[in-house]
């Protein structure tokens, strides 16, 4: 049994697909693409897969990962090319990786992610931008486990950086805390940012890539 | 690239349920450009994706359409009544899962009528579609054509004011034909068909198409109905009674190998392999057996290349062998066995769909639960032998009990056993029976696992006459009758301690089908108002408003019972009796006095029994792939 994790992007509409919908679909060009992977035992043995961390539906991502248990030795420029190939519009693997070290699960860890919010149209002020990020608290109602709890989310805001400004968006790249210890999910941020600045256009969130404690996951694991 | 429309579809998405339904996308699924094709067809299905795309008659359509013909076809389904409101808001209207093309830009829109209480989802589609509803009000070179298959289409009375025409029969014989026909009309600037009469008398004349503004509802003086007939100035122009299209060889038929893989979860998100069509056994209750007769197999040969194909082309784990009757296939062991050495390794597994009461369909099953075991179904259809004698279901309790013995001691814990509820000639006896039955099962089940807690799950539906069988001429128990039939069954069977599961369909929806199954053209005017007043998803326990329906039936004066309560004479003209599926009425009736004598009809590959849907002349035959003996 090998480990292998696959980065992969999912854009446009495919990234409307739920955690379960978004598996199916790799499982299927798996399959299709003659890739080993291991089965559970019992009654109803599924295949060996996981992904790092769910996504939200309806969010872009070009930093997701997903990790296979194989029957045996991947060669990962053939795997790559035939995955590719059978993977629908809207999902593409970048990069295969053999995980040699294979003690903790990648939602273990999982540490920060990155993310661009894109503010589009509407009137957008750096200066109101700066005073967001320059809060020392900022408490919000977050729902968890069905209830609404006062929360701030301050201290999960690991970074911020204006990283692009044109006529017509900005985009304000941020690393937010991510993982089973501190997890702040980017839509609450989103939210807190539209009402602070009183943003009536759009923000378009694409996830850039998922960090472990030192590097991005991918580089981590092996 | 994204259209317009797309962008603005995609803003909606965050705010519904499984966004998936509406994104189109999936793997297989044509890659055909709408605006580099001569003719442009969309196969709509009137409800949610997950129903739609479970359905094996919209990937043959699709794929024969897209693979074998110039033509490109698109699905369009119902959205959910969340995303019907958001479109609606947002003035989005109805488009296509491949290109996002609205509706009202196809020169050809095709429903599947596969159920009757789907009726006012079609006309909730042409609504949000925005293309006129009636087809009265469909113009030459300004709107689609409107066309309807499936097996409702076999009496299409009650929905004929909203279509322009009817496929009876195979669909994959006549629609190519239809479309290449509509080619030659096309009128290239407007996107529409032109000379629409002219081109419906031609369609008309291509087997299994009818024409419904051709035919009239004859009255007689004294106001009572008198037969369906072609009006006087088409005589001579075409045919006077429209003939179901047939595939004559199924082995050498398309079947589609590369059928569009759902993104999101389909019912039945599986390969399905079509084994064979139509079915010898003549229960006579179901139209299936008879619509789709005679019964033709594909051979071996065929069927573990395309499965091979499939496996390949889909990355599904599970192989459905598909039919009327899979336990029926001449040839079911060794495709079985076949499917199971290739790829019981690769953790694909067999499912049977539809399986007999007998031991040699444990048998089978048996041969499939290597990879994943599920749960057994059994369908005696009733309770005592008299009634399962009228209903020339050919299951005896001993061969149900051996059937049961076979599959506890394989393992089994999860059974379940279907029966019917207000069949022809019940009687209080026969409920007591199903009751006695499913108790015996369940002790059975008990001694030989030697478990106590394990259960029996007992679905219970209720009987529904239906255009075509030997019961079309008998009314439907009462609504009231059938709740009490109900409560017999809820009281004597569920209770703590008592294993059983009991489920049941709601009975005024069972009436309601019964209303349109059997129904004639006045009934158009009743479907039109009830989707005027807001009806959809009927079919949908959570969105069927039963108080509307019922408004709308006081408002038209008219009676759900009336219909199908209506127990027809042997010599009064019924609705459908215009359209020649290929049975003889005096062999349905016939059966139907056997009925009532509680005589058997043997399986007919046995012997003919006389129903004529074989036709010599034409080449239709029973087509089997090995010995068939009993």
């Amino acid at each position: 049994m090998v480990n292998y994790v696959f980065l992969f992007k999912v854009q446009g509409s495919l990234s409307y697909l739920s955690h379960l919908e978004l598996m199916k679909v790799f499982r299927q060009a798996l399959r299709r693409s003659s890739v080993p992977v291991a089965y559970s035992e019992g009654f109803n043995p599924h295949m060996k897969l996981s992904f790092a961390v769910a996504k939200g539906v309806g969010l872009p991502s070009v930093g997701e990962l997903l990790e296979i248990t194989v029957i045996k030795e991947l060669d990962l420029e053939q795997t790559l090319e035939t995955i590719n190939k059978n993977l629908p519009v809207g999902l593409e693997v970048l990069v295969i990786k053999k995980r040699t070290e294979t003690k903790k699960s990648l939602t273990a860890l999982l540490k920060r992610g990155s993310y661009d919010l894109s503010l589009e149209g509407g009137t957008r002020s750096k200066e109101a931008i700066k005073d967001f990020f320059a809060q020392e608290s900022i408490s919000l109602m977050v729902k968890s486990k069905r209830v609404f709890k006062e929360k701030d989310i301050r201290p999960f805001i690991l970074d911020w950086e204006i990283v692009k400004e044109s006529e017509s968006a900005l985009t304000i790249q941020v690393v937010l805390a991510q993982g089973s210890e501190a997890n702040l999910r980017v839509d609450v941020l989103k939210e807190a940012l539209v009402n602070f600045l009183g943003f009536k256009g759009e923000v378009e969130i694409l996830r850039r890539g998922l960090y472990g404690v030192k590097d991005l996951l991918i580089e981590e694991i092996v | 690239m994204k259209n317009e429309l797309q962008k603005k579809i995609e803003k909606l998405l965050p705010k519904v349920e499984q966004p998936g339904r509406y994104i189109g996308g999936e793997w297989n699924s044509t890659t055909k450009v709408f605006s580099e094709t001569p003719l442009q067809m969309a196969f709509c299905f009137p409800d949610v994706y997950e129903v739609a795309m479970s359905h094996l008659g919209l990937e043959i359509l699709y794929g024969l359409i897209n693979e074998k013909t110039p033509y490109i076809m698109e699905r369009v389904f119902c959205p959910w009544p969340d995303m019907m409101n958001l479109m609606e808001e947002a003035e989005i209207p109805l488009y296509s899962l491949e290109s996002y093309t609205p509706l009202k830009d196809f020169p050809i829109i095709g429903f599947t009528l596969q159920y009757e209480l789907s009726y006012t989802n079609i006309l909730q589609m042409l609504k949000i579609g925005q293309v006129p509803i009636l087809a009265k009000d469909r113009k030459d070179d300004e709107s689609p054509l409107v066309i309807g298959g499936g097996p409702c289409a076999v009496n299409p009375e009650p929905i004929a004011a909203f279509f322009d025409l009817f496929l009876i029969g195979d669909g994959e014989e006549s629609l190519p034909k239809l479309l290449e026909l509509a080619e030659g009309y096309l009128n290239k600037e407007t996107g529409y068909l032109k000379n629409k009469r002219d081109f419906l008398i031609d369609a008309a004349n291509i087997e299994g198409i009818y024409v419904p503004a051709f035919f009239e509802e004859r009255i007689n003086a004294s106001g009572s109905y008198d037969g369906t007939f072609l009006m006087e100035e088409l005589q001579g122009l075409v045919p006077n009674k429209p003939r179901r299209a047939i595939v004559k060889d199924l082995d050498k038929a398309y079947f589609p190998t590369k059928p569009v893989v759902p993104l999101v979860d389909a019912i039945h998100d599986r390969i399905m392999l079509e084994v064979l069509r139509g079915c010898s056994h003549t229960c006579r209750f179901c139209q299936a057996g008879i619509i789709y007769r005679p019964v033709r197999e594909r051979s071996l040969k065929t069927l573990l290349e395309q499965g091979e194909s499939l496996v390949k082309n889909t990355g599904h784990d599970d192989i459905s062998l598909t039919s009327l009757s899979t336990a029926d296939y001449t040839q079911v062991a060794p495709l079985i066995e076949g499917l199971m050495n290739k790829y019981e390794e690769h953790k694909i597994s067999i499912s049977l769909p539809s399986l007999r009461v007998d031991k040699f369909s444990v048998d089978l099953a048996k041969m499939i639960q290597k990879v994943r075991k599920t749960g057994f179904t059994f369908a005696p259809e009733a309770g005592t032998q008299r009634m399962r004698d009228k209903i020339n279901k050919g299951v005896t309790e001993e061969g149900l009990m051996e059937a049961l013995e076979g599959a506890f001691m394989a393992g089994w814990k999860r059974v379940k056993l279907y029966y019917m509820l207000g069949l022809p000639g019940e009687e209080d006896e026969d409920i007591s029976g199903i009751m006695e039955l499913s108790k015996k099962a369940l002790t059975m089940g008990r001694r030989i696992t030697g478990l106590s807690n394990i259960s029996l799950n007992v679905s219970v539906s209720s009987f529904v006459p239906k255009p075509f069988t030997p019961f079309q001429w008998v009314g439907q128990n009462s609504k009231e009758e059938l709740q009490r039939k109900q409560g017999i069954l809820r009281s004597g069977l569920t209770g703590k301690g008592k294993g059983i599961k009991l489920s049941y369909h709601a009975s005024t929806q069972s009436v309601l089908e019964a209303m349109l199954a059997r129904g004639d053209r006045k009934l158009s005017a009743l479907i039109l108002d009830i989707h005027q007043n807001g009806c959809f998803f009927d079919s949908w326990d959570e969105w069927f408003k039963e108080n509307t329906w019922q408004e709308s039936l006081d408002r038209l004066g008219m009676s759900k019972e009336e219909y199908a309560e209506k127990t027809f004479k042997r010599d009064d003209h019924l609705f459908w009796d215009h359209l020649d599926i290929g049975v003889s009425k005096e062999y349905l009736f016939k059966e139907y006095q056997k009925s009532l004598e509680g005589d058997i009809t043997k399986d007919c590959r046995l012997g003919c029994t006389g129903c004529s849907l074989c036709d010599q002349e034409s080449g239709v035959k029973i087509d089997l792939q090995g010995a068939y003996s009993g």
